[in-house]
């Protein structure tokens, strides 16, 4: 009788540990940004109203993907994401370095259990930096690394500009 | 003798055909891995998630099934998705062999047999026929060949011979995984506990390593 009880509580511990940590077991592992680092801007930042012409492909490989990021009212939004997965614009945090302006943003897919945490420095009319993109299903998680450049856009777009 | 001979030649024909069918499965397989350059992408993500889980239903469902090489599909999705599906992978061969145990256990012989020779799956039609009139632990001396010191033996570690038999290199020569689990169902020497203890550390090993060490050593 005990060895019975025992083998199906050793079967539900197993199973509720699988369950649990199974899917992590090979996530991938990337150092996300930490936005703790940075300085929150509130509603104003020093990069709004600046729209870059971008491009975003995976770590070390060609960019063939074409963006628009746009930062307005303390918020940075990739016009790709929202019009893929709807990633809303969210707060963007800074630190001025010698660099120029690094920037930390963290959005999350509506539809998904999935976020993106974009960590780029915009110097001049240049930007540059990754994008970190983590998707959670019940069998795995996978992070992805994204690099992106891109150039100020002089006439950034009205819809742009207003969002 | 010529007869003897030809059988011989005809035996060693088929195994090196099996053997070169596997080589050139995973040949095959790595290429299209390396020709397509999988990228996992937010755009692609959907769409390769409906992907693995027709592949998890398919490869679940083929893996409980004797004498289909259920276990390349699961292969296949380790080398081209790497790592991060090795849970997945590991969690749906454990409920393919649970599947195949009950169906060993719970389905009537006479019904397995006609379903068999019903779907041409004729080895395993004449197996079954074979068994059907046995009992319990003749079943068993057939299989390993009415030996009886092997009998016993047998008997003493069948949890152990049950894990090295599905990680036995050409186990498909004898069912593979879905036909080892359907004869253990079918024997009555394993409680369902114990057995799916034995499968969920018999089938852990491929998964832990491609998780820690990933797909190179698959090569």
């Amino acid at each position: 009788m005990f060895s019975r009880l025992a083998v199906i509580a050793v079967i539900l511990v197993g199973s509720a540990f699988l369950l649990g940590y199974g899917p992590n077991l090979a996530a991938s592992k990337t150092d996300i940004p930490r936005i703790e680092n940075m300085e929150s801007v509130g509603n104003t930042g020093p990069l709004d109203g600046m729209e870059f012409v971008s491009k975003l492909g995976p770590e070390g490989k060609p960019k063939d993907v074409d963006d628009r990021f746009v930062f307005s009212d303390g918020t940075f939004v990739s016009k790709e994401c929202e019009l893929r997965c709807s990633y809303p614009a969210r707060a963007y945090y800074i630190k001025e370095t010698n660099t120029g302006t690094e920037f930390v943003s963290n959005t999350k897919c509506p539809h998904k259990d999935a976020e993106i945490t974009w960590h780029g420095t915009v110097k001049g009319t240049q930007i540059s930096g990754t994008a970190i993109w983590t998707i959670k299903r019940w069998y795995w998680t996978v992070t992805n690394t994204f690099e992106f450049e891109g150039q100020l856009n002089e006439k950034p777009s009205i819809s742009a500009v207003g969002s | 003798m010529i007869h003897l001979t030809s059988r011989r030649w005809k035996t060693a024909l088929k195994l090196f055909a099996v053997v070169a069918l596997l080589y050139g499965a995973s040949q095959l397989s790595h290429t299209i891995a390396e020709a397509v350059e999988f990228e996992l992408r937010p755009s692609n993500e959907h769409v390769v998630h409906r992907f693995i889980m027709l592949s998890a239903f398919l490869y679940t469902g083929l893996l409980a099934l004797p004498f289909v090489p259920g276990a390349e599909i699961g292969m296949a999705m380790l080398v081209a998705l790497g790592p991060p599906i090795s849970f997945l992978v590991y969690i749906c061969t454990v409920i393919g062999l649970c599947f195949s145990f009950l169906i060993g256990r719970y389905v009537p012989l006479k019904f397995l047999r006609l379903f068999a020779g019903a779907i041409h799956f004729s080895r395993l039609a004449y197996l079954l026929e074979q068994l059907e009139p046995l009992d319990r632990k003749d079943r068993i001396g057939y299989l390993a060949g009415r030996d009886d010191k092997l009998t016993s033996t047998f008997l003493r570690y069948r949890y152990v011979g049950l894990a090295l038999a599905f990680n036995l290199p050409g186990n498909f020569l004898i069912g593979g995984g879905g036909g080892i689990g359907m004869i253990a169902g079918m024997s009555g020497l394993y409680s369902f506990s114990d057995y799916l203890i034995a499968v969920m550390i018999a089938v852990s090993p491929v998964p832990l390593l491609v998780s820690i060490f990933g797909t190179g050593f698959l090569a």
